[in-house]
């Protein structure tokens, strides 16, 4: 009897396993046909993409790095995303604290206005935008466009704060103020050690989303030498649309890092998303 | 007794508030404005024409075929990765040791940029040239790509949206599914229940309210769905993936018609509104529980 | 902790297997494009430190492939910093360079020299008054006598010229000469040759032609124009494009018809019309897996990077066949890109961008430029026998000779109308949406009626360029 269940028992494992593999290999097997097709030359690629490369044609990232102008755009990257993910870790952090519990008059009404801005269609108001930005000399600045970037992940990012403080446990705060602290006291010494891995997780979700964004960063950075990676592949989307091989360097150069950056930081990733939406 | 002080909680929330009415509410206000003129983009002379825009898409064959792509997309998207994230966060849930190998695989299309991933589906998987496509036609095998055809090409651009998307979706339900008090499950399992009964009556009910948040999540997210439709077929062919997103935006930039634009990302707005409406509801009630 | 370092270390080690025993290649083998090399010894190139403090005049431009950006820093950037001291030139190579010069535009900002896709996009800028009046430039370096009349002319509104075309585009049809050779085909000069190849061809399992509009959809409109040319007839297109006969008649349907026609025998690369791009249509001609494909001239610059070695001569370009209706070689006259000056640059910026624009605006450059970039730089001069072939490349050679040739059809009348050049904003998009026709999403004579609409509505509005007269039987 207890043999037929262990048996039974490692079957069912089996199985279970054998589904997540697939799944597994749905989600990774594209990426890493990227990988090995990067290494090959375009007539490889045509004859087979499915063939493992004989000779690896590391002069492929070497053509997609200088056409990409990877350089500059990595640079630029990690300006924009810093920039977008200090904005939001600051403003953020501020609202979801005074919305976590009733601070202020009408923090429902402000919440309910937060849920309404996650439903606009950001590509439409480019032209106002623009227009306000080019008046005010902002065209081409990072800083800037950060700003913008930030505005939009801006409802995410204080619900995601709102959750972590609610979790707080009230008595908390109530003894700090009995014992004569004020607001910023209770922010900086009693709250932020509390909340600080939702801190590390709202700055790792928003800089993975400003990292990979182009619709904002295509009309606001202009000028080359403003733009980021993610521009600067695209940019090779349009012109090296016939060597393969240098693509999908340019788009392993651009993948490989975030897929690094995924794997050190996954843990704080994953909570983030989940505290977000569950409920606690 | 209490004397009147000043709250900096005000102060507090201020620039939070001020980046996002700066950014996304006034843009939003004249976007409503826009609607009801014929503005081009570029010319200084805006004449309001009254409802003419909203009234020239309720005569247009293509922005019903846009709405009822809209909403095509967020059925599947109701459907079909909700499903696969479940039995994945199901499965999961009893991998103690290998669950975190197993989310970060399924994750990793999840963190990449749309660029990339359109880039990757089209050039390697559907391109007659490079692809996977081309090998199997080489083998014999003709099945054509799902883009090519008007019937099938929504849904060869979700299934792409969906291969990036669904394991957001296991991370979070198996989070909640770990929520689900141990006892209860105990409790269920002397009783005898299979693995389904368990799901249905155990687990389940234990986390409706985060399956009913991710719900208005993704019915948000279907309506402003833009990104990989953009990348991938541009609307077409013949209008077969075209949305409200990427209607809007062929309006404003290739026929300089930006008040008809307006009109037209109104309607996004308002179907994201209505499933957050249902949202608080929903929640309020809950916090009344 | 551990866990994820046993993951890391199995996936880099799978990674370390896959590609163990492979041979490491760093360095380029071929550098085989056409002509690749530029004679530009005689121009200094200056360095980034003598090029300091100077002012910049830019320019923005789309994103060419990386031997074309090459080229266009060789003779026309260099040269120009070389040829005075106070100014550079910098030019910025953008994807989206249409929504992003509109945008700027809007807002008083943008490049110095306007890039535009074609004079259906400059007319609103016009007359929102984002472009600079170039009748004086145009007098100063006697623009109206050198380039071709009807591309003079499509570039101004009212009589005043706000825009030059850079370079001819016209449809035509490329063909692969060995797949014609290997197959006893006779290159075809009517359409009905034309479609017996094909169905031959479709038969033998190769494509009919290729051609598709992965990535860029607009690519439909190169067909629409197409047919209207060919099948239509120039005669009918001039009268619908200057308001004298409603789009609503049997030419025009019979030309959206015969699309239609092609598309449902697979003329057009059949179902793989939406998953190739022009560069890969271009491959796919030199693997031999088409006798033809049918597109603008400006293709010669993707073949250039396929047609090479032993198999650079095997493609030949040649005018659309003669049809029933329009017996004549005929060309659809297309545009490259346009070129204009933003009216709210400084009035030095503005000078020197006339200057610019001019060097453009010479028999020397189109030679020097088609011999490092086929296909782009098709200069519309009244006079290009300044321009000497000896020295260039096959392909370069036969692009020359392509606009030679529709340069004299212009002069005997025998042209028509792309759509890019000649027709306004909005109808310009209903042509691309042509394909609505293809995949029975809606029928010819409702496609035909929402063109007029859209063309009746903007002709109101004066936003139609003027339309050269063809020869009128």
């Amino acid at each position: 009897m207890a043999a037929a269940s262990k048996k039974k028992k490692i079957g069912v494992n089996l199985i279970i396993h054998i589904v997540l593999l697939i799944l597994a290999v749905i989600c990774l097997a594209p990426i890493a046909l990227v990988f090995i097709n990067s290494f090959k030359e375009n007539a490889e690629i045509v004859a087979n993409p499915l063939s493992i490369p004989v000779v690896l044609h590391l002069e492929n990232y070497i053509s997609a790095w200088e056409t990409g102008n990877f350089s500059v755009g990595f640079i630029n990257s990690i300006k924009l995303t810093g920039c977008t993910v200090i904005i939001i870790l600051i403003t953020a952090s501020l609202a979801g604290y005074v919305l976590s519990g009733k601070r202020i008059k009408g923090s429902g009404a402000v919440l309910m206005y937060f849920m309404m801005a996650m439903t606009v269609p950001i590509q439409l108001f480019l032209f106002p935008l623009y227009y306000v930005y080019a008046n005010l000399n902002l065209i081409g600045n990072i800083p800037a466009t950060s700003v913008i970037l930030a505005a939009l992940y801006m409802p995410l990012s204080v619900f995601l704060m709102r959750t972590y403080f609610l979790n707080v446990p009230r008595e908390l705060e109530e003894s700090a103020r009995i014992d004569g602290a004020g607001t910023r006291q209770v922010i900086w010494h009693i709250m932020r050690p509390v909340v600080s891995p939702g801190l590390i997780t709202v700055a790792i979700l928003v800089g993975l989303q400003s990292w990979n964004e182009y619709l904002i960063s295509s009309t606001f950075l202009q000028g080359a030498k403003n733009f980021t990676a993610t521009l600067g592949f695209l940019a090779m989307n349009g012109s090296y649309g016939s060597d393969m091989g240098i693509m999908m360097a340019a788009a392993f150069t651009l993948i490989g890092p975030i897929i690094v950056f995924f794997l050190c930081t996954q843990r704080y990733f994953v909570d983030g998303m989940v505290s977000g939406a569950v409920k606690g | 007794m209490k004397t009147k002080k000043f709250n900096w909680n005000y102060v507090l929330i201020a620039p939070a508030l001020i980046i996002s009415v700066c950014i996304i509410l006034v843009p939003g206000i004249m976007t409503v404005i826009y609607s009801f003129t014929d503005w081009n983009g570029l010319s200084p002379e805006i004449n309001f024409i009254g409802f003419r825009n909203f009234i020239e898409l309720f005569h247009d064959k293509i922005f019903y075929k846009a709405i009822t792509n809209n909403i095509i997309w967020t059925i599947l998207f109701l459907t079909i990765p909700v499903c696969i994230g479940m039995l994945a966060a199901m499965l999961l849930l009893s991998r103690r040791r290998t669950r975190s190998i197993y989310q970060v695989a399924f994750l990793i299309p999840y963190v990449l940029a749309p660029s990339v991933n359109a880039m990757l589906w089209l050039n390697v998987i559907f391109s007659p040239v490079s692809g996977v496509i081309s090998v199997l036609r080489n083998l014999g095998m003709d099945i054509g790509s799902p883009l090519a055809n008007v019937k099938t090409a929504i849904y060869g651009c979700a299934a792409v949206d969906i291969w990036h998307y669904w394991s957001y979706l296991t991370v979070i339900y198996l989070a909640a599914l770990r929520q689900t008090p141990t006892d209860q499950v105990e409790a269920a399992r002397v009783e005898g229940c299979n693995g389904w009964q368990l799901f249905r009556y155990i687990y389940l009910p234990n986390i409706m309210s985060t399956v009913s948040l991710m719900f208005v999540m993704i019915t948000i997210g279907s309506f402003l769905a833009f990104d990989y439709i953009k990348l991938m077929t541009g609307g077409g062919p013949a209008h077969a993936t075209e949305v409200l997103g990427t209607y809007a935006y062929t309006f404003a930039f290739s026929s300089m018609k930006v008040g008809k634009a307006a009109a037209c990302g109104l309607f996004i707005s308002f179907f994201g509104l209505i499933a957050s409406f249902i949202y608080a509801r929903i929640s309020r009630r809950e916090e009344r529980r | 902790m551990k866990k994820k370092l046993i993951a890391m270390f199995l996936v880099a080690s799978m990674a370390m297997t896959m590609l163990a025993g492979c041979k490491v290649s760093t360095s380029k083998d071929s550098d085989g494009k056409d002509g690749g090399e530029t004679e530009g010894a005689d121009i200094t190139v200056l360095t980034d430190e003598e090029l300091e403090g100077r002012e910049e005049i830019t320019m923005w431009f789309w994103g060419a492939e990386p031997y074309a950006q090459e080229a266009m820093k060789e003779i026309l950037v260099d040269k120009y910093n070389a040829s005075q001291d106070e100014y550079q030139l910098v030019v910025e190579f953008r994807p989206s360079v249409d929504s992003d010069m509109t945008t700027a535009l809007a807002a008083d900002q943008g490049p110095d020299i306007v890039y535009g896709s074609g004079p259906a996009f400059v007319m609103p800028l016009v007359e929102a008054g984002k472009l600079e009046n170039l009748d004086a430039y145009s007098e100063q370096y006697g623009w109206e006598d050198k380039i071709l009349q009807p591309y003079y002319e499509s570039g101004t509104v009212n009589g005043n010229l706000y825009s030059l075309v850079n370079g001819v585009s016209t449809m035509g049809v490329f063909y692969n000469k060995k797949v014609l050779e290997d197959n006893g085909w006779e290159v075809p000069t009517t359409i009905e040759e034309m479609e017996a190849i094909m169905d031959e061809a479709l038969e033998k399992g190769m494509y009919a032609s290729v051609t598709g509009n992965k990535g860029w959809q607009p690519v439909n409109e190169n067909y629409g124009s197409l047919f209207l040319t060919h099948i239509a007839g120039p005669e009918t297109m001039y009268k619908v494009l200057t308001g004298e006969e409603s789009w609503v008649n049997d030419d025009v349907k019979a030309a959206i018809q015969k699309s239609k026609d092609w598309w449902d025998k697979g003329y057009l690369a059949g179902d793989d019309y939406v998953n190739l791009n022009f560069s890969e249509s271009l491959q796919l001609l030199s693997e031999e897996k088409a006798p033809f494909f049918i597109g603008p001239s400006i293709a010669f610059q993707w073949a250039a990077s396929y047609f090479t070695d032993d198999k650079e001569e095997n493609i030949a370009f040649i005018p659309f066949p003669a049809t029933e209706q329009v017996p004549e070689t005929t060309y659809t006259l297309g545009a490259a890109c346009t070129l204009s000056i933003n009216a709210n640059a400084e009035q030095s910026h503005k000078d020197e961008a006339a200057k610019i624009i001019d060097m453009m605006m010479n028999a020397e450059f189109m030679q020097e430029m088609t011999a490092a970039w086929p296909g782009y730089w098709g200069t519309p001069l009244k006079d290009l026998s300044a321009v000497d072939t000896s020295e260039m490349g096959y392909l370069s050679s036969e692009f020359v000779s392509v606009v030679q040739s529709v340069s004299d059809a212009v002069n005997q009348g025998n042209f028509g109308y792309y759509d890019n050049v000649f027709f306004p904003a909005d109808t310009q998009t209903r042509i691309v949406n042509i394909d609505e026709v293809w995949y029975d999403t809606t029928t010819v004579d409702d496609y035909v009626q929402s063109l007029e609409d859209a063309f009746a509505e903007e002709f109101e509005k004066g936003l139609v360029p003027p339309i050269p007269a063809p020869a009128m039987k």
